[in-house]
């Protein structure tokens, strides 16, 4: 089922966040992360945030991070950010998605 | 910030989570739309935000996810409600102060003249109580501000026009006094005699008869122009017309000024040590709480500053602090210099010399001398002057 939304995605030029369920994250700098589209805070430390995402986690890494907004469905985090990493749930496939 | 305003009136609690799984439990509060905000780590788990009545809805969830929950601190109006539930004093001096802001604008508790410099205020003040604004008065028996003005002005006549303003709770006249125009010369006979000593420049004779010309030297109290004018022809009977004589006479003259001036002067130096004290004005009498400035030090400068109680559409309250900055000072002997000492001598003479000199009067040269005995300095400022001599006296008819 996924993957044929991803191909209908695909053929139609339609948003992935919407048609896979994505989250939306946008990056101001090193200073804060924006995420729509959360599952959830798995972990929350001064130097780490890994929230829970539908596609697996999405993890923060830096210092003094705060999450100045946590709603439902989107997030603010701020703080001096180093890196963003990406794991699929049980192993990690992408390391280093962005170094900062 | 907004949040915390907004949240306020209805109170929120900060606590904080501690377990394991205290991330689960924030998801969950999430999941079950609890509003919390300001999610932050600490040492031994989460500290958040969340409203009162979220707050109450929590247990199920603390249940589930195995967390413990303690509360750091509670905000909001009815928290503040709550803990103060038997302090019955607190809402009486609320009311009481509600009141207080309610009923005290509504009296005079300041009446204030400005721009009296000549005028007896305290006449003034008798004016404004007799048409009803002293202290105490209510404003609303304050009728119409102009018959108050008119009956001011027209009560004392050095008060050339007045303005009343009622700002708040004080009453403030501001008075434009009188200027008296200058005495016109009277038609009375007068002679022009010197007033002192000189050397006669110029003459410039516009009405009386002329005693000197330029070039002569006349001595202190000299005819310089009579009053007294000859109207008749020789081997005719005497006749004598009487004028108000009106003339420049312009001489050079020398005057002299001496004195004694010590070498030593007593300076003020603040030592650092500063205290301040607080004066309570409440309409119109001060109380000084904690003590007067006077008594701070044995020898101090005191500065004042002000500060009346003023609401924006209410005004002057009745009620203001001054603060006083009090420096305690020493005083020390400065011994000065004898070119400063001379410096000042001469600015002394001067200023005492130019106190008597007559009109258009221009310093030509001048020149100090001085005698030293001990730390005393005898000092004596002779000075060259061209100025007018001429003083008017009646001519005795």
């Amino acid at each position: 089922m996924k993957k044929i939304r991803d191909a209908l995605a695909e053929k139609l030029s339609l948003p992935k966040d919407v048609m896979l369920d994505l989250p939306r994250v946008s990056i101001c700098g090193d200073k804060e992360i924006y995420v729509e589209n959360h599952k959830g805070i798995m972990e929350y430390t001064n130097t780490c945030i890994r929230v829970k995402t539908n596609d697996g986690l999405m993890c923060i890494y830096g210092a003094e991070l705060r999450i100045v907004v946590l709603e439902s469905d989107r997030m603010v985090i701020n703080g001096d950010l180093e890196r963003v990493e990406y794991e699929k749930i049980g192993r990690k496939i992408k390391n280093v998605k962005k170094n900062l | 910030m907004l949040k915390k305003i907004f949240k306020f009136p209805s109170g929120y609690v900060i606590i904080e989570i501690v377990g394991k799984n205290k991330e689960k439990f924030i998801n969950m509060c999430l999941a079950n739309n609890f509003l919390i905000w300001d999610v932050l780590p600490s040492n031994s788990g989460l500290v958040c935000k969340i409203a009162n009545s979220d707050f109450k809805q929590i247990r199920r969830l603390v249940r589930k996810s195995d967390v413990k929950v303690k509360i750091v601190s509670k905000h909001g109006i009815n928290h503040i409600i709550k803990k103060n539930r038997y302090r019955f004093m607190l809402p009486v001096a609320g009311v009481l102060v509600c009141i207080y802001f309610l009923i005290m604008p509504q009296y005079i508790w300041c009446v204030e003249i400005d721009g009296a410099k000549n005028a007896d205020t305290e006449k003034i003040y008798q004016i404004l109580s007799d048409m009803g604004v002293y202290v105490g008065a209510k404003k609303s028996n304050i009728q119409d501000l102009g018959d108050i003005k008119n009956a001011v002005i027209f009560g004392e006549e050095e008060v050339n026009w007045a303005w009343l303003y009622i700002e708040g709770a004080k009453a403030r006249l501001l008075v434009q006094e009188r200027t008296r125009p200058p005495e016109l010369e009277s038609d009375e006979p007068q002679t022009i005699i010197a007033s002192h000593d000189g050397f006669v420049r110029i003459a410039e004779v516009r009405r009386g008869e002329r005693r000197v010309v330029a070039g002569d030297s006349v001595s202190k109290g000299d005819v310089l122009v009579s009053g007294k004018v000859a109207v008749f022809m020789e081997g005719y009977p005497e006749k004598y017309a009487y004028v108000n004589s009106d003339a420049r006479i312009i001489a050079d003259t020398v005057r002299n000024a001496k004195g004694t001036f010590d070498s030593s002067e007593i300076l003020r130096i603040k030592t650092g040590n500063r205290k301040k004290r607080i004066g309570l004005e409440l309409f119109g009498k001060e109380y000084f709480p904690i003590g007067r400035a006077e008594s701070v030090f044995e020898d101090a400068d005191v500065t004042v500053k002000n500060h009346d109680a003023i609401l924006p559409i209410v005004g002057y309250l009745g009620f203001g602090i001054n603060v006083y900055d009090v420096c305690e000072v020493n005083e020390v002997k400065n011994k000065l210099k004898e070119d400063e000492v001379l410096c000042r001598a001469k600015e002394s003479l001067e200023e005492e010399i130019m106190k008597n000199v007559g009109i258009e009067a221009q310093k030509i040269d001048e020149r100090l001398s001085y005698n030293k005995d001990g730390d005393t300095y005898t000092v004596k400022l002779t000075m060259d002057l061209r100025e007018n001599i001429g003083i008017k006296i009646p001519q005795e008819e």
